[in-house]
């Protein structure tokens, strides 16, 4: 990479993980050192003072369930009216605010904390960040964005100021199938046919994407897309999770679930159940509710898996029809079937895929990773490293007003190639009358109730004129990120209108600004405190890598060796107890070196490796 | 009973409107339209309307009051229009029958 | 109407679309009135081969699109931007044989007073009486008849979709029958209640 040209990286917000990714001199490849596991659990968790995001994070999923927070991305520019369902199933409080806003709420009394899930996604981003700028050893300040394709203009402009908020330039969103289609299409290794029709099956932890691509020529252009931005691995957990309090319940009829210990407890052991049976016919399971000394164990077998998220892989498949027919093409059509995201490595999932379409399905590139991938390919591309290729992406819904009666009138339609502009002369109802209130709405149904409000436009400043005189343009843009601006021009006056935004579920420029100040405030505090608990984390990881190494040692070991392995966990422990950061990650790298002999040995890595086993089957 | 059929060629949408006359007042007023919002509510003011009134009255609907009342956007002014002749084709039928009648 | 050759306002080379030049690589000013043949730098004409429709707008796409500009300058960004959705909007109504057809009519019929609600006879009520039975086969989930409906339906669209080309072949030797051009408007308004049904039918496997 040339020193004039400034980086951007790729980034995969994940509704389980995140992760980052550019091009290196080899090629492209997912940001992380060696042994550093790459990828950023989308979990956060509130120490008192600030938050530890990641696999700190997700560790405290049991010991301080209260506190700690995941699955953000499904609150991202939605009301609490619509996340019902989601809001039972999650262990943290979400609260109401202002203009249909959610919050989640820290505390289990007065005085509450309360975050936007704007400000929470900033801190995985961050955390994200800066973990590319440690093993990069450059600074980065923009990035290209994956959302998912079928994410309405809200959701994006949620995601977008959640960037803001941590710092980030966004260089492009862009939709998670396409980038997909990106990393698949560029990749010299693999055979896969240079022009035809491919469809990217999308399915994470949260969120459901299925889109068809046109490839030819290097030009990467979305034909259809179609999706479900509440349906993921998430609710394949849920199920499990309900069938498991149905069981307790057998026994154990008076048991009650609804406290956060009891919500991870459950959701922990149903993703180790759908990652078990991913691999074998059945699986053992226990359960073991410490607070309430009550545990509980039993067998899952597959076929009950299965027949349980049946419904849900249904409805990836009637998506599938809906943009076929978007599309104008039958199955036969279809050349490539690429999949993507954590939930596609269930078997059942890929079976009922390779029917649909009647041919097997490309994995090759891991599913976690190549969404970060195509992202990172994009901001290559961004920066000016390569312009031999072209993603034309579309606006997955509809976007227009709303009439009196209710009914939504289209201006632009779904599936329209973006950048794209669109204009509609409104005028006045009444003499002399300077404003007029617009609801923009997105959607593809005809009444404005079952389309989400994206919020409310008032034009300003219209010269006083007889009614209906006025003929004021508005311009409806979308972006190559798919976010929409509107500007206004009164056409015989050549007057420009005044817009002002008001937008549903999102935030103003002034909160965002607050927020950001805010943040800085306490940056400097909430760094010594986060490293502190961060590095005591650490040092527990490794102290249990230890002690199931530790029979290793004594057969490799010297006992002097062992002596000063025991000594130095002793010290580690003092700075443990202190306050001091800095002094503990110096006491934990001495431990470190002293250990690396252990971690050299095979079976000592793969042991150290079970430790980072946690990474999850979703993404 | 009454029939007027029209369309918008603007978009394909389609209705019929049925009304009972007697002797010159629309007692009754039924619509059934294939197409959009826009033209359901349209054709729905519409028999709300014209139900109760005199013939020659009922005429005298425009499109203009329909739109206005709707606060359709330019481009779903053709569903307010759609209304009106559905209005004006079922009383032209009256009409012309009724010259045939005597 | 004749098709002019436009020439780049900074190199003077030849134009093809009037947007961008390709020579020079430099964002044209242009009118807001530009039509999507000056677009696209076709001739003003009915019949575009597809293929040549996508290699234009690919090619334009690969010069214009606003990720070769995102380190450009605010006014170069915005150019392309501007210039990109102009272009998507073309192809947009270029790509389906209907919105050409309805696009390139309405470029003739300026000025001309063209009866805008022509329909062949009785098909009106024809299309209530199919909507209607449309809503019986949909209540009755008898897919074969369903099935059967649909493709009587789609070799209608396509029979309609195939007047458009002799007509405006027509137009072309005799420039003043306005007769013509309702006959197109005719065909166009028929096909869009033929759509308006097929939209109705749900998708199958």
């Amino acid at each position: 990479m040339n020193n004039k040209m400034k980086r951007i990286i790729g980034i995969d917000l994940g509704t389980t993980n995140s992760l980052s990714a550019t091009v290196f001199d080899e090629g492209p490849e997912v940001i992380g050192t060696d042994g550093d596991f790459s990828v950023t659990p989308s979990v956060l968790s509130w120490t008192g003072s600030g938050w530890l995001v990641g696999q700190e994070a997700r560790e405290r999923r049991i010991t301080n369930p209260e506190n700690t927070v995941y699955s953000i991305k499904r609150l991202m520019g939605r009301s609490l009216d619509e996340l019902s369902e989601t809001v039972q199933d999650l262990p943290y409080q979400i609260v109401e605010a202002q203009r249909q806003l959610v919050k989640v709420r820290i505390g289990e009394s007065k005085p509450y904390k309360e975050f936007t899930p704007q400000e929470l996604s900033a801190e995985i981003l961050k955390k994200v960040k800066q973990r590319a700028e440690e093993a990069l050893g450059e600074s980065v300040e923009k990035a290209v964005i994956t959302v998912p394709a079928y994410f309405d203009d809200a959701q994006r402009q949620a995601t977008r100021d959640a960037c803001r908020i941590a710092g980030l330039e966004v260089a492009r969103f862009i939709n998670e199938p396409t980038a997909a289609a990106i990393a698949y299409g560029l990749d010299e290794k693999r055979d896969l046919q240079k022009d035809g029709h491919v469809v990217v099956y999308d399915l994470g932890g949260g969120t459901f994407d299925i889109s068809i691509l046109k490839l030819s020529g290097k030009i990467f252009k979305v034909v259809a897309t179609h999706g479900n931005t509440q349906l993921g691995g998430d609710d394949f957990d849920q199920v499990v999770v309900e069938t498991l309090k149905d069981r307790i319940h057998q026994e154990h009829p008076e048991a009650e679930f609804d406290d956060p210990e009891s919500k991870h407890i459950l959701k922990k052991t149903a993703e180790f159940i759908k990652i078990k049976l991913s691999f074998s016919p059945e699986t053992d399971y226990s359960l073991d509710f410490s607070k309430k000394s009550m545990s509980f164990s039993g067998v899952f077998k597959l076929e009950e898996f299965e027949s349980l998220i049946a419904p849900m892989i249904e409805q990836t498949l009637e998506s599938c029809r809906h943009v076929l027919r978007e599309a104008n093409l039958s199955v036969k059509k279809i050349d490539e079937v690429v999949l993507v995201g954590g939930s596609t490595v269930i078997p059942a999932v890929r079976k009922q895929i390779e029917s649909f379409f009647g041919r097997p399905p490309h994995v090759a590139i891991d599913p976690y990773k190549v969404v970060a991938i195509g992202a990172g390919i994009q901001g290559h591309l961004l920066a000016g490293g390569r312009r031999d290729f072209l993603l034309l992406d579309v606006i997955p819904l509809a976007l227009g007003i709303e009439t009196l009666g209710g009914t939504f009138s289209k201006i632009i339609t779904g599936n329209t190639t973006i950048p794209i502009e669109e204009s509609e002369t409104f005028t006045t109802n009444v003499d002399n009358q300077t404003s007029i209130d617009v609801n923009i709405f997105q959607g593809e149904r005809e009444l404005i109730k079952d389309c989400r409000a994206l919020g409310q436009f008032k034009l300003r400043g219209i010269p006083p004129m007889k009614a209906g005189l006025p003929l004021v343009e508005v311009m409806f843009r979308v972006d190559a990120n798919g976010i929409l601006t509107v500007s206004a021009i009164e056409k015989r006056s050549g007057k420009k209108a005044e817009i002002e935004v008001i937008p549903f579920h999102g935030l103003t420029q002034f909160e965002i600004e607050r927020i950001m100040e805010d943040s800085f405030e306490h940056a400097v505090d909430d760094f010594n405190e986060r490293q502190l608990i961060e590095f005591r984390q650490t040092a527990e990881r490794v102290f249990r890598g230890i002690e199931q190494c530790w029979d290793v040692a004594e057969n490799d070991l010297s006992e002097t060796s062992r002596d000063e392995i025991q000594k130095q966990m002793d010290v580690v422990r003092q700075s443990m107890k202190g306050q001091d950061s800095q002094a503990l990650k110096t006491q934990l790298d001495v431990l470190g070196d002293l250990t690396r002999p252990l971690a050299d040995n095979s079976m000592g890595r793969s042991i150290l490796s079970e430790l980072q086993d946690d990474a999850n089957l979703n993404q | 009973m009454e029939l007027g059929l029209v369309g918008a060629p603007e978009c394909g949408d389609v209705m019929k409107l049925q009304i009972q006359v007697n002797p010159e007042t629309n007692e009754d007023a039924k619509f059934k339209t294939y197409g959009c919002g826009s033209a359901i509510a349209s054709s729905s003011l519409l028999t709300e309307w014209v139900k109760g009134r005199h013939l020659d009255d009922a005429e005298q609907i425009k499109n203009t009051e329909i739109a206005e009342e709707l606060a359709l956007p330019p481009v779903k002014i053709h569903c307010s229009v759609l209304a009106e002749d559905a209005i004006k084709a079922a009383i032209h039928n009256y009409k012309s029958r009724k010259k045939i009648d005597v | 109407m004749t098709f002019e050759q436009p020439a780049c306002q900074k190199c003077e080379s030849t134009l093809i679309s009037h947007l961008f030049c390709l020579s020079c690589n430099a964002f044209q000013t242009v009118p807001p009135e530009i039509d999507y043949f000056e677009v696209l730098g076709f001739p003003v004409c009915f019949e575009i081969n597809s293929e040549d429709l996508e290699e234009r707008y690919k090619s334009l796409s690969l010069v214009l699109h606003p990720d070769f500009f995102a380190a450009a300058p605010e006014e170069e960004k915005r150019l392309s931007e501007k210039a990109s959705a102009m272009l998507n909007t073309a192809y947009n109504s270029f790509r389906g044989t209907t919105s050409r057809a309805g696009y390139l009519l309405s470029l003739f019929s300026k000025g001309k007073n063209l009866n805008e609600r022509t329909l062949p006879d009785g098909f009106l009520q024809e299309m209530f009486f199919l909507q209607e039975s449309l809503d019986e086969l949909l209540e009755s989930s008898d897919s074969s008849a369903l099935n059967k409906m649909n493709e009587d339906l789609r070799t209608r669209h396509k029979e309609i979709e195939s007047y458009y080309a002799p007509l405006f072949k027509n137009f072309k030797d005799l420039p003043e029958d306005s007769d013509i051009l309702q006959q197109l408007q005719t065909h166009l308004n028929a096909e869009r209640y033929l759509r308006r049904l097929l939209d109705r039918i749900p998708a199958t496997d």
